[in-house]
């Protein structure tokens, strides 16, 4: 955070200061668009007349800046890109609007603070380690069950025989298995013709 | 014993047909080629021969690399080497498995796929071509059949568990099957007439132009018959072929699963007429197994159509088989 007060406000150092420690500002945990309307509301707060370009300059340094300081470049300062994404251009046309009376009373109102974790009691030595001990009974139960779920496909022992691929059409059976007692229905029958004329076999049924 | 006769070479098999020898209908062509360890014959409309047989042999090419026992890198075997897991099989595997299991269950158990060991005991562990005429006695007492029961599987999740030490043979189902999808996909491809004969086990769709039926061949011990056929599927169970010894016993491929020995049940084969070709193939090794009597019994249970012939050479008709036809076609061999 040190980096972005030092590259994106050299000359208000001191508001930036405020800004960042309202937790409104922690432009790391907050959303891409959220950044920028948060940004968006605190420069009319403070009635700032910035003009489109000089916000312009902020806005690429804010957007090319490292949030956790790991500027793999070690630049500062980087040549002007003119911006293409729409956001920016919804931005400008919000900053460069004149600002509408009252709007300087207007005032950020804070998010959850994450700060208010720490701000909590801490926890003695005793409700930290009845903490701790919880949690042991629980890892230990649950080291248990995943042992017993395991051993019991173990046990099960289910083996895949086959691929589970589906098998192509010519491996399907043109029956479905028979229900019970179903086995020797005979639906579509079978027929025998007329032996008045005797014909040579064209095929034979034998043991095999 | 007839069977003993076959084997000490003294039996004349009946007279059958060479395929290549067979009448070809006008209009119609033949076609053949070996799979699932027997000869697939075809008769297609001459202009839908060779894209009829292209499907017709990819599919059977794609069953027997899953369903057979001889492979051993088949789903099957496989199946069968996971025997007390439970085992994710394919689409295929498992409709015929649940077809087979269904068929158990429709014939209380005579018809039993889990009789793989039985086979296995008795000498059947190789394919039959590769099979000596004589193998070493059983060292072990055989056991029944009937752990098809404890087969369990999962439709949802497709999964199949054989229990332990237990393993699966499909034996003709699987074949009349291929025989029923194959001719499925030939009438849906717009290929017809059609006949797809598996070895002895066919089934027809239509009727060849300009006649009205077909006239199929029956092979019978010391005879064959023709016989009128316009639809439907024949198949034929019997001791013909498949037998061989072991130790000082004569043993066959038909097990009877309540003792998980060969059965004798004084039959010689079965031929059964039904509405695909998995019926037919389950009901004929179910009547061989029941004999003469019950066997009858059984198919007129189930308005199938059946021809019963003894190992002596005599024959029973049951349902509307044509004996018409058959005592027609004795006289024109006597004619002849």
């Amino acid at each position: 955070m040190e980096m972005i007060k030092t590259r994106v406000f050299p000359h208000h150092r001191s508001i930036l200061k405020k800004t960042l420690q309202n937790p409104c500002t922690s432009l790391i945990s907050l959303s891409y668009k959220q950044s920028i309307l948060t940004i968006t509301r605190f420069m009319k707060s403070m009635q700032y007349e910035l003009s489109t370009k000089r916000t312009t300059r902020i806005w690429r340094r804010l957007s090319m800046s490292y949030p956790d300081g790991n500027d793999p470049y070690g630049q500062t300062h980087l040549p002007y890109i003119a911006n293409s994404n729409p956001l920016l251009s919804e931005w400008r046309e919000a900053v460069s609007r004149p600002a509408t009376p009252g709007a300087g009373s207007s005032r950020i109102t804070p998010a959850r603070s994450p700060q208010t974790k720490s701000a909590q009691p801490r926890l003695s030595k005793a409700e930290a380690l009845a903490f701790v001990s919880a949690c042991k009974k629980w890892l230990v139960a649950g080291s248990i069950v995943t042992f017993g779920i395991l051993s019991g496909l173990v046990a099960g022992h289910i083996v895949g025989a086959t691929s589970s691929q589906a098998a192509p059409a010519s491996n399907t059976p043109a029956t479905s298995p028979s229900s019970d007692g179903s086995f020797f229905q005979q639906q579509g029958g079978y027929g025998f013709g007329n032996g008045n004329s005797w014909q040579p076999p064209v095929s034979s049924s034998h043991v095999s | 014993m007839a069977l003993e006769t076959a084997i000490h070479g003294n039996h004349r098999f009946p007279a059958l047909t060479s395929p290549e020898f067979q009448h070809i209908p006008s209009g119609m062509a033949r076609s053949q080629f070996s799979a699932m360890g027997t000869t697939i014959s075809l008769l297609l409309p001459e202009e839908d021969l060779q894209r009829g047989e292209e499907m017709v042999k990819t599919l059977f090419a794609d069953w027997e690399q899953t369903l057979s026992r001889f492979l051993p890198e088949s789903e099957l075997s496989r199946l069968n080497r996971f025997a007390g897991n439970a085992v994710m099989v394919s689409e295929l595997l498992f409709t015929v498995l649940c077809e087979a299991l269904a068929a158990a269950r429709a014939t209380g158990g005579l018809y039993d796929p889990t009789l793989l060991n039985q086979l296995v005991q008795i000498g059947y562990d190789r394919t039959f071509d590769e099979l000596p005429a004589a193998l070493p006695a059983a060292e072990r007492a055989i056991s029944p059949g009937g752990r098809w029961r404890d087969v369990h599987v999962n439709h949802s999740l497709r999964l199949v568990t054989l229990p332990a030490g237990i393993g699966v043979d499909f034996g003709g189902i699987a074949k009349g099957m291929a025989v029923d999808t194959a001719l499925e996909e030939l009438r849906l491809e717009g290929i017809q007439p059609a006949l797809v004969n598996a070895g002895g086990d066919l089934a027809v769709f239509g009727v060849p132009p300009r006649e009205q039926q077909w006239s199929l061949e029956i092979q019978g011990k010391t005879r064959s018959w023709v016989i009128p056929f316009r639809h439907g599927a024949l198949a034929t169970s019997g001791i013909a072929r498949r037998f061989w010894r072991q130790g000082t016993r004569v043993r066959h491929h038909l097990i009877d699963p309540r003792t998980g020995l060969p059965a004798q049940s004084g039959l010689w084969s079965v031929t059964v007429a039904a509405a695909r070709c998995e019926q037919a193939e389950v009901a004929a090794k179910v009547a061989f197994l029941l004999g003469v009597e019950q066997g009858s019994e059984f198919l007129r249970c189930h308005a199938l159509s059946g021809l019963l012939v003894r190992e002596d050479g005599t024959w029973t008709a049951v349902g509307s088989w044509p004996r018409k036809a058959m005592l027609q076609s004795e006289d024109e061999e006597v004619m002849g």
